[in-house]
Protein backbone atom coordinates (compact mmCIF):
# COMPACT_ATOMS: atom_id res chain seq x y z
CA UNK A 1 0.00 0.00 0.00
CA UNK A 2 2.85 2.12 0.78
CA UNK A 3 1.04 4.06 3.38
CA UNK A 4 3.28 4.24 6.57
CA UNK A 5 0.23 4.44 8.73
CA UNK A 6 -0.58 0.38 7.60
CA UNK A 7 2.97 -0.70 8.67
CA UNK A 8 4.74 -2.04 11.74
CA UNK A 9 6.75 1.21 12.00
CA UNK A 10 3.58 3.31 11.75
CA UNK A 11 1.88 1.25 14.49
CA UNK A 12 4.83 1.37 16.77
CA UNK A 13 4.31 5.39 16.38
CA UNK A 14 0.35 5.32 17.12
CA UNK A 15 1.34 2.95 19.78
CA UNK A 16 3.90 5.31 21.21
CA UNK A 17 1.08 8.10 20.96
CA UNK A 18 -1.25 5.98 22.76
CA UNK A 19 -3.27 6.51 19.75
CA UNK A 20 -5.48 3.28 19.13
CA UNK A 21 -6.82 3.53 16.03
CA UNK A 22 -9.53 1.72 13.66
CA UNK A 23 -6.39 1.53 11.19
CA UNK A 24 -4.61 -0.55 13.55
CA UNK A 25 -7.52 -3.69 12.14
CA UNK A 26 -5.50 -3.42 9.13
CA UNK A 27 -2.97 -6.18 10.35
CA UNK A 28 -3.25 -10.14 9.62
CA UNK A 29 -1.43 -10.72 13.33
CA UNK A 30 0.91 -12.45 11.73
CA UNK A 31 3.88 -11.15 14.04
CA UNK A 32 6.26 -11.35 10.88
CA UNK A 33 7.35 -8.20 11.71
CA UNK A 34 8.27 -9.45 15.32
CA UNK A 35 10.09 -12.39 13.62
CA UNK A 36 12.04 -10.20 10.71
CA UNK A 37 12.77 -7.04 13.05
CA UNK A 38 16.13 -6.60 13.01
CA UNK A 39 16.21 -4.44 16.29
CA UNK A 40 13.82 -6.64 18.32
CA UNK A 41 11.12 -4.53 18.56
CA UNK A 42 7.55 -6.57 19.75
CA UNK A 43 4.67 -4.97 18.61
CA UNK A 44 2.98 -6.60 21.01
CA UNK A 45 -0.39 -7.21 18.05
CA UNK A 46 -2.42 -8.09 20.36
CA UNK A 47 -2.92 -6.48 23.07
CA UNK A 48 -2.60 -3.26 20.67
CA UNK A 49 -5.63 -4.84 19.41
CA UNK A 50 -7.36 -4.65 22.67
CA UNK A 51 -6.57 -1.16 23.06
CA UNK A 52 -8.34 -0.72 19.85
CA UNK A 53 -11.30 -1.83 21.45
CA UNK A 54 -11.10 -0.57 24.71
CA UNK A 55 -11.27 2.81 23.06
CA UNK A 56 -13.84 2.92 21.05
CA UNK A 57 -12.98 0.88 18.08
CA UNK A 58 -15.65 -1.73 17.77
CA UNK A 59 -17.11 -1.17 14.43
CA UNK A 60 -20.32 -2.29 14.00
CA UNK A 61 -19.20 -5.40 11.96
CA UNK A 62 -17.32 -6.61 15.05
CA UNK A 63 -20.03 -5.92 17.42
CA UNK A 64 -22.55 -8.36 14.91
CA UNK A 65 -19.32 -11.21 14.87
CA UNK A 66 -18.89 -11.09 18.57
CA UNK A 67 -22.97 -11.65 19.19
CA UNK A 68 -23.18 -14.34 16.95
CA UNK A 69 -20.34 -16.16 18.32
CA UNK A 70 -21.81 -16.13 22.01
CA UNK A 71 -25.20 -17.07 20.42
CA UNK A 72 -24.93 -19.33 17.74
CA UNK A 73 -21.10 -20.67 18.43
CA UNK A 74 -20.33 -19.09 14.65
CA UNK A 75 -19.74 -15.89 13.51
CA UNK A 76 -22.32 -16.37 10.42
CA UNK A 77 -25.26 -16.57 13.25
CA UNK A 78 -26.41 -19.56 11.63
CA UNK A 79 -28.45 -21.75 13.99
CA UNK A 80 -27.65 -25.45 13.04
CA UNK A 81 -30.41 -28.06 12.22
CA UNK A 82 -29.19 -30.99 13.22
CA UNK B 1 -6.22 24.37 -7.71
CA UNK B 2 -6.77 22.06 -4.56
CA UNK B 3 -4.25 19.35 -3.93
CA UNK B 4 -7.70 17.36 -4.67
CA UNK B 5 -7.48 18.31 -7.81
CA UNK B 6 -3.85 17.17 -8.43
CA UNK B 7 -3.87 14.01 -6.59
CA UNK B 8 -6.42 11.56 -6.77
CA UNK B 9 -8.77 10.41 -3.34
CA UNK B 10 -5.94 7.21 -2.48
CA UNK B 11 -2.99 9.37 -3.66
CA UNK B 12 -3.96 12.19 -1.06
CA UNK B 13 -4.68 12.00 3.02
CA UNK B 14 -5.18 14.45 5.98
CA UNK B 15 -6.40 12.21 8.35
CA UNK B 16 -5.22 12.61 11.86
CA UNK B 17 -3.21 8.87 12.13
CA UNK B 18 -0.95 9.85 8.91
CA UNK B 19 -0.49 13.35 10.15
CA UNK B 20 0.64 11.42 13.41
CA UNK B 21 3.06 8.92 11.72
CA UNK B 22 4.48 11.08 8.81
CA UNK B 23 5.87 13.93 11.20
CA UNK B 24 8.35 11.18 12.25
CA UNK B 25 10.86 9.67 10.95
CA UNK B 26 13.44 7.02 12.20
CA UNK B 27 14.89 9.92 14.20
CA UNK B 28 14.23 11.51 17.70
CA UNK B 29 12.29 14.28 16.12
CA UNK B 30 9.08 15.30 15.89
CA UNK B 31 7.69 18.07 13.55
CA UNK B 32 4.03 18.96 11.79
CA UNK B 33 2.43 17.68 9.09
CA UNK B 34 -0.05 19.16 7.00
CA UNK B 35 -1.53 16.52 4.63
CA UNK B 36 0.57 13.51 2.84
CA UNK B 37 0.37 12.53 -0.60
CA UNK B 38 1.99 10.20 -2.79
CA UNK B 39 3.04 11.16 -6.68
CA UNK B 40 3.28 8.88 -9.11
CA UNK B 41 4.56 11.00 -11.89
CA UNK B 42 6.65 14.26 -12.34
CA UNK B 43 3.82 16.09 -13.63
CA UNK B 44 2.41 15.59 -9.91
CA UNK B 45 5.59 16.58 -7.94
CA UNK B 46 5.70 19.91 -10.52
CA UNK B 47 2.20 20.60 -9.77
CA UNK B 48 2.58 19.83 -6.01
CA UNK B 49 5.64 22.28 -6.42
CA UNK B 50 3.07 24.91 -8.19
CA UNK B 51 0.65 24.52 -5.50
CA UNK B 52 2.87 25.00 -2.89
CA UNK B 53 4.50 28.37 -4.23
CA UNK B 54 0.53 29.81 -4.88
CA UNK B 55 -0.02 28.92 -1.26
CA UNK B 56 2.83 29.96 0.34
CA UNK B 57 2.80 26.25 2.10
CA UNK B 58 5.96 24.09 2.45
CA UNK B 59 6.86 20.40 1.01
CA UNK B 60 9.25 18.09 2.93
CA UNK B 61 10.26 15.03 0.94
CA UNK B 62 10.13 11.28 2.43
CA UNK B 63 11.94 8.29 1.31
CA UNK B 64 12.35 5.26 3.02
CA UNK B 65 12.77 7.65 6.32
CA UNK B 66 15.51 5.59 7.66
CA UNK B 67 17.75 9.12 8.74
CA UNK B 68 18.54 9.76 12.06
CA UNK B 69 19.25 13.33 11.97
CA UNK B 70 15.71 14.37 11.13
CA UNK B 71 16.13 14.72 7.52
CA UNK B 72 12.05 13.70 6.45
CA UNK B 73 10.73 15.92 9.53
CA UNK B 74 8.26 17.99 8.16
CA UNK B 75 7.96 21.68 9.68
CA UNK B 76 4.47 22.22 9.56
CA UNK B 77 4.55 20.76 5.71
CA UNK B 78 3.05 18.47 3.18
CA UNK B 79 4.77 15.37 3.34
CA UNK B 80 5.34 14.14 -0.27
CA UNK B 81 5.66 9.95 -0.05
CA UNK B 82 8.01 9.10 -2.99
CA UNK B 83 7.58 5.48 -2.21
CA UNK B 84 5.02 5.14 -5.46
CA UNK B 85 7.67 6.54 -7.95
CA UNK B 86 9.09 3.06 -7.61
CA UNK B 87 9.11 1.55 -11.41
CA UNK B 88 12.91 0.65 -13.39
CA UNK B 89 12.49 2.32 -16.50
CA UNK B 90 15.19 1.01 -18.47
CA UNK B 91 18.35 -0.65 -18.25
CA UNK B 92 21.77 -0.70 -20.41
CA UNK B 93 24.71 -2.44 -20.71
CA UNK B 94 26.23 -0.31 -17.54
CA UNK B 95 23.77 1.48 -16.53
CA UNK B 96 20.03 1.51 -15.29
CA UNK B 97 17.10 4.63 -14.78
CA UNK B 98 14.91 3.95 -12.12
CA UNK B 99 12.38 6.79 -10.38
CA UNK B 100 13.32 8.10 -6.83
CA UNK B 101 11.15 5.56 -4.92
CA UNK B 102 12.54 2.34 -5.84
CA UNK B 103 13.96 0.12 -2.74
CA UNK B 104 17.06 -0.38 -3.39
CA UNK B 105 16.80 -4.77 -2.32
CA UNK B 106 14.32 -4.23 -5.23
CA UNK B 107 16.77 -2.73 -7.45
CA UNK B 108 19.48 -5.79 -5.89
CA UNK B 109 16.94 -8.40 -7.02
CA UNK B 110 16.30 -7.06 -10.84
CA UNK B 111 20.01 -6.49 -11.53
CA UNK B 112 20.95 -10.15 -9.84
CA UNK B 113 18.81 -11.41 -12.87
CA UNK B 114 20.96 -9.12 -15.36
CA UNK B 115 23.57 -10.37 -13.87
CA UNK B 116 24.56 -6.44 -12.78
CA UNK B 117 25.36 -4.84 -9.60
CA UNK B 118 24.88 -1.65 -8.03
CA UNK B 119 27.83 -1.06 -5.12
CA UNK B 120 26.34 1.56 -3.22
CA UNK B 121 24.85 -0.82 -0.30
CA UNK B 122 24.52 1.02 2.92
CA UNK B 123 22.61 -0.89 6.31
CA UNK B 124 19.56 0.60 5.02
CA UNK B 125 19.71 -1.51 2.29
CA UNK B 126 16.48 -3.64 2.53
CA UNK B 127 14.33 -0.58 2.59
CA UNK B 128 16.22 2.67 1.49
CA UNK B 129 14.77 4.30 -1.71
CA UNK B 130 17.04 5.85 -4.54
CA UNK B 131 16.15 9.28 -3.96
CA UNK B 132 16.85 9.27 -0.50
CA UNK B 133 20.44 7.35 -1.36
CA UNK B 134 21.32 10.89 -3.60
CA UNK B 135 19.78 13.12 -1.32
CA UNK B 136 22.01 11.92 1.27
CA UNK B 137 25.11 11.33 -0.68
CA UNK B 138 24.95 8.28 0.85
CA UNK B 139 28.44 5.47 1.20
CA UNK B 140 28.09 1.42 0.90
CA UNK B 141 28.93 -0.98 3.95
CA UNK B 142 31.91 -1.45 1.93
CA UNK B 143 33.15 2.21 1.98
CA UNK B 144 35.64 1.44 -1.31
CA UNK B 145 33.12 1.64 -3.66
CA UNK B 146 32.98 5.79 -2.52
CA UNK B 147 29.71 7.78 -2.46
CA UNK B 148 26.36 8.26 -4.57
CA UNK B 149 27.89 11.06 -6.04
CA UNK B 150 30.32 8.21 -7.62
CA UNK B 151 27.56 6.37 -9.08
CA UNK B 152 24.87 8.54 -10.56
CA UNK B 153 24.98 9.55 -14.01
CA UNK B 154 22.14 11.77 -14.45
CA UNK B 155 18.77 12.67 -12.31
CA UNK B 156 15.53 13.92 -13.62
CA UNK B 157 14.93 16.81 -10.77
CA UNK B 158 11.76 19.32 -10.17
CA UNK B 159 13.12 22.06 -8.19
CA UNK B 160 11.33 24.43 -5.71
CA UNK B 161 10.09 27.15 -8.51
CA UNK B 162 8.86 24.16 -10.15
CA UNK B 163 11.11 23.70 -13.24
CA UNK B 164 12.25 20.16 -14.26
CA UNK B 165 16.04 19.29 -15.36
CA UNK B 166 17.67 16.62 -16.43
CA UNK B 167 21.23 17.73 -15.30
CA UNK B 168 24.56 17.54 -16.60
CA UNK B 169 27.59 16.20 -14.90
CA UNK B 170 28.14 20.13 -13.34
CA UNK B 171 24.57 20.56 -12.37
CA UNK B 172 23.81 17.27 -10.35
CA UNK B 173 25.91 17.70 -7.98
CA UNK B 174 23.73 21.15 -7.38
CA UNK B 175 21.24 17.70 -5.42
CA UNK B 176 23.60 15.51 -4.96
CA UNK B 177 23.95 15.42 -1.12
CA UNK B 178 22.00 18.40 -0.78
CA UNK B 179 19.20 16.29 1.44
CA UNK B 180 16.21 17.50 -0.84
CA UNK B 181 16.66 21.11 -0.15
CA UNK B 182 17.31 22.11 -3.67
CA UNK B 183 15.07 20.06 -5.90
CA UNK B 184 12.92 16.55 -5.85
CA UNK B 185 14.46 14.36 -7.59
CA UNK B 186 12.10 12.29 -9.48
CA UNK B 187 14.32 9.74 -11.41
CA UNK B 188 18.25 8.86 -11.85
CA UNK B 189 20.59 7.06 -13.94
CA UNK B 190 22.86 5.02 -12.10
CA UNK B 191 26.20 3.45 -13.35
CA UNK B 192 26.50 -0.31 -12.75
CA UNK B 193 29.59 -3.16 -12.35
CA UNK B 194 29.07 -5.95 -14.54
CA UNK B 195 29.02 -8.25 -11.38
CA UNK B 196 29.81 -8.51 -7.88
CA UNK B 197 33.41 -8.66 -7.03
CA UNK B 198 34.78 -11.88 -5.47
CA UNK B 199 36.11 -11.27 -1.77
CA UNK B 200 38.00 -12.78 0.31
CA UNK B 201 38.25 -11.67 3.59
CA UNK B 202 40.46 -11.72 7.04
CA UNK B 203 39.38 -10.91 10.94
CA UNK B 204 42.54 -10.39 12.50
CA UNK B 205 42.26 -9.48 16.57
CA UNK B 206 44.26 -6.73 18.96
CA UNK B 207 45.14 -6.67 22.40
CA UNK B 208 46.07 -2.84 22.18
CA UNK B 209 45.26 0.28 19.97
CA UNK B 210 49.55 0.44 19.48
CA UNK B 211 49.38 -2.66 17.82
CA UNK B 212 46.53 -2.78 15.68
CA UNK B 213 47.15 0.83 14.25
CA UNK B 214 50.72 -0.18 13.43
CA UNK B 215 49.64 -2.90 11.89
CA UNK B 216 47.09 -1.16 9.96
CA UNK B 217 49.77 1.19 8.27
CA UNK B 218 51.69 -2.01 7.22
CA UNK B 219 48.88 -3.12 5.42
CA UNK B 220 46.65 0.03 4.21
CA UNK B 221 48.31 0.87 1.24
CA UNK B 222 47.88 -3.00 -0.64
CA UNK B 223 46.04 -1.74 -3.42
CA UNK B 224 44.04 -4.97 -2.96
CA UNK B 225 42.34 -3.75 0.00
CA UNK B 226 38.89 -2.68 -0.43
CA UNK B 227 38.38 -2.34 3.04
CA UNK B 228 39.39 -2.30 6.94
CA UNK B 229 36.72 -2.54 8.93
CA UNK B 230 36.98 -1.96 13.02
CA UNK B 231 35.65 -3.29 15.63
CA UNK B 232 36.14 -1.93 19.31
CA UNK B 233 35.95 -4.18 22.21
CA UNK B 234 32.63 -3.99 23.20
CA UNK B 235 30.82 -4.51 19.48
CA UNK B 236 33.57 -7.35 19.33
CA UNK B 237 32.03 -8.50 22.01
CA UNK B 238 28.22 -8.03 21.21
CA UNK B 239 28.85 -9.61 18.23
CA UNK B 240 30.72 -12.83 19.82
CA UNK B 241 34.12 -12.73 18.16
CA UNK B 242 36.19 -12.15 21.50
CA UNK B 243 36.84 -9.17 23.91
CA UNK B 244 39.48 -7.47 21.99
CA UNK B 245 39.86 -4.83 19.36
CA UNK B 246 39.22 -6.32 16.00
CA UNK B 247 39.67 -5.83 12.03
CA UNK B 248 38.17 -7.21 9.20
CA UNK B 249 40.19 -6.59 5.63
CA UNK B 250 38.46 -7.45 2.66
CA UNK B 251 40.38 -8.06 -0.39
CA UNK B 252 39.69 -8.27 -4.34
CA UNK B 253 42.02 -11.17 -4.86
CA UNK B 254 43.19 -14.46 -2.59
CA UNK B 255 44.75 -12.72 0.13
CA UNK B 256 42.51 -13.06 2.51
CA UNK B 257 42.33 -16.44 4.51
CA UNK B 258 38.52 -16.86 4.47
CA UNK B 259 37.56 -17.98 0.88
CA UNK B 260 34.80 -19.73 0.55
CA UNK B 261 32.03 -17.21 -0.77
CA UNK B 262 29.23 -18.35 1.93
CA UNK B 263 31.83 -17.91 4.77
CA UNK B 264 32.69 -14.01 3.66
CA UNK B 265 29.16 -13.56 3.28
CA UNK B 266 28.45 -14.63 6.78
CA UNK B 267 31.52 -11.46 7.66
CA UNK B 268 29.45 -9.04 5.45
CA UNK B 269 26.88 -9.78 7.60
CA UNK B 270 29.05 -8.69 10.89
CA UNK B 271 28.64 -5.46 9.69
CA UNK B 272 25.21 -5.15 9.58
CA UNK B 273 24.05 -7.49 12.52
CA UNK B 274 26.58 -4.84 14.91
CA UNK B 275 24.49 -1.81 14.40
CA UNK B 276 21.43 -3.79 15.44
CA UNK B 277 22.85 -5.40 18.05
CA UNK B 278 23.41 -1.78 19.22
CA UNK B 279 20.33 -0.78 19.13
CA UNK B 280 18.40 -3.77 20.64
CA UNK B 281 20.91 -2.84 23.66
CA UNK B 282 19.70 0.22 23.66
CA UNK B 283 22.50 2.54 22.06
CA UNK B 284 20.35 4.46 19.47
CA UNK B 285 22.00 7.61 18.83
CA UNK B 286 24.95 7.13 16.62
CA UNK B 287 27.63 9.59 15.12
CA UNK B 288 29.68 9.43 11.95
CA UNK B 289 32.51 12.22 11.92
CA UNK B 290 35.36 11.26 9.82
CA UNK B 291 38.83 11.48 11.20
CA UNK B 292 41.97 12.66 9.30
CA UNK B 293 44.66 9.18 8.76
CA UNK B 294 47.01 10.94 11.58
CA UNK B 295 44.86 11.04 14.38
CA UNK B 296 42.69 7.29 14.19
CA UNK B 297 44.59 6.12 16.70
CA UNK B 298 44.23 8.65 18.96
CA UNK B 299 40.11 9.15 18.15
CA UNK B 300 39.30 5.35 18.93
CA UNK B 301 42.01 5.44 22.07
CA UNK B 302 39.72 8.33 23.13
CA UNK B 303 36.74 6.42 22.63
CA UNK B 304 37.84 3.18 24.25
CA UNK B 305 38.68 5.48 27.77
CA UNK B 306 35.26 6.61 27.84
CA UNK B 307 33.60 3.15 27.04
CA UNK B 308 31.40 4.60 23.97
CA UNK B 309 31.14 1.47 21.87
CA UNK B 310 32.20 2.00 18.25
CA UNK B 311 33.23 0.31 14.78
CA UNK B 312 33.61 1.86 11.36
CA UNK B 313 35.87 2.02 8.82
CA UNK B 314 39.51 2.24 9.28
CA UNK B 315 40.38 2.64 5.36
CA UNK B 316 38.63 5.63 5.07
CA UNK B 317 38.46 7.38 8.83
CA UNK B 318 34.74 7.52 9.19
CA UNK B 319 33.84 6.00 12.34
CA UNK B 320 30.10 5.04 14.03
CA UNK B 321 30.25 5.73 17.85
CA UNK B 322 26.91 4.69 19.27
CA UNK B 323 25.44 6.60 22.61
CA UNK B 324 22.24 5.57 25.14
CA UNK B 325 19.24 7.22 23.92
CA UNK B 326 19.58 10.71 25.60
CA UNK B 327 23.08 10.35 26.32
CA UNK B 328 24.44 14.24 26.69
CA UNK B 329 28.47 12.15 25.22
CA UNK B 330 27.66 13.01 21.67
CA UNK B 331 28.38 16.85 22.60
CA UNK B 332 31.90 15.40 24.09
CA UNK B 333 32.46 13.87 21.18
CA UNK B 334 32.12 16.91 18.65
CA UNK B 335 34.72 18.68 20.73
CA UNK B 336 37.24 16.16 20.17
CA UNK B 337 36.70 16.20 16.70
CA UNK B 338 37.51 19.26 16.31
CA UNK B 339 40.21 19.21 18.64
CA UNK B 340 41.54 16.62 16.20
CA UNK B 341 40.93 18.35 12.94
CA UNK B 342 38.29 15.76 12.23
CA UNK B 343 34.61 16.72 10.85
CA UNK B 344 31.33 16.07 12.81
CA UNK B 345 29.65 15.15 9.76
CA UNK B 346 30.82 12.16 7.99
CA UNK B 347 28.31 10.21 5.71
CA UNK B 348 25.34 10.19 7.28
CA UNK B 349 23.89 13.45 6.01
CA UNK B 350 23.16 16.61 8.04
CA UNK B 351 19.40 16.75 8.86
CA UNK B 352 18.08 19.35 10.92
CA UNK B 353 20.42 18.34 13.96
CA UNK B 354 23.63 18.85 12.76
CA UNK B 355 23.51 22.11 11.03
CA UNK B 356 25.57 24.18 13.18
CA UNK B 357 28.57 21.96 12.08
CA UNK B 358 28.58 22.68 8.86
CA UNK B 359 31.59 24.91 8.06
CA UNK B 360 30.83 28.33 6.55
CA UNK B 361 32.23 28.11 3.54
CA UNK B 362 29.88 25.21 2.83
CA UNK B 363 26.88 26.81 4.27
CA UNK B 364 27.61 30.19 1.88
CA UNK B 365 27.21 27.81 -0.77
CA UNK B 366 24.13 25.90 0.31
CA UNK B 367 22.46 29.07 0.52
CA UNK B 368 23.82 30.17 -2.95
CA UNK B 369 22.09 26.81 -4.50
CA UNK B 370 19.14 27.61 -1.90
CA UNK B 371 18.65 30.85 -3.91
CA UNK B 372 18.95 29.71 -7.17
CA UNK B 373 16.43 26.83 -6.65
CA UNK B 374 14.14 27.35 -3.84
CA UNK B 375 13.87 30.77 -3.62
CA UNK B 376 10.57 30.50 -1.89
CA UNK B 377 11.68 28.05 0.78
CA UNK B 378 9.54 25.27 -0.16
CA UNK B 379 11.84 22.81 0.05
CA UNK B 380 12.43 20.45 3.51
CA UNK B 381 12.61 23.50 5.58
CA UNK B 382 15.16 23.51 8.31
CA UNK B 383 17.01 21.04 6.72
CA UNK B 384 20.96 21.51 5.83
CA UNK B 385 20.18 25.66 6.17
CA UNK B 386 18.05 27.48 7.56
Amino acid sequence: MKRESVSPRGFAVLTQKQKFDKIMYVCSLCNNCKTVCPYGVDLKLNEMREYVLANGGETAALKSLMENLRNTGNPFGVVSNH
Amino acid sequence: MKLQDIFPPNAYSEAEVDKIIYARDASVFEGQCKAVVWPTTKQQVQELVMYCRRTSQKLTLRGAATGTFGGAVPADAIVSDMSKMNKILDIGSDWVHVQAGVVLSDLNSFLRKKNKYFPVQPLEYPVCTIGGMIATNTSGLSYHYGRMENWVQELEVVDGTGRTYTTSTATMKNFIGLEGSTGIIVSAKLKLLPQPPAKTSSIVAFNTMSAMMGRVEQIEKNPHILSIEYFDERTSALLDLGQALHIIVEYDDESGVIKVPEEVKKIDELKEKVRHLLIRNHYSQKEDPKIPMENRGKFLHWLNKLEVPCFGHLKHGVFYPHFKEFSKQPEEIYDIVEKLSGEVIGDCGVGIKRKKFLSKAKTEKFLILKNEYDPQRILNRGVLVD
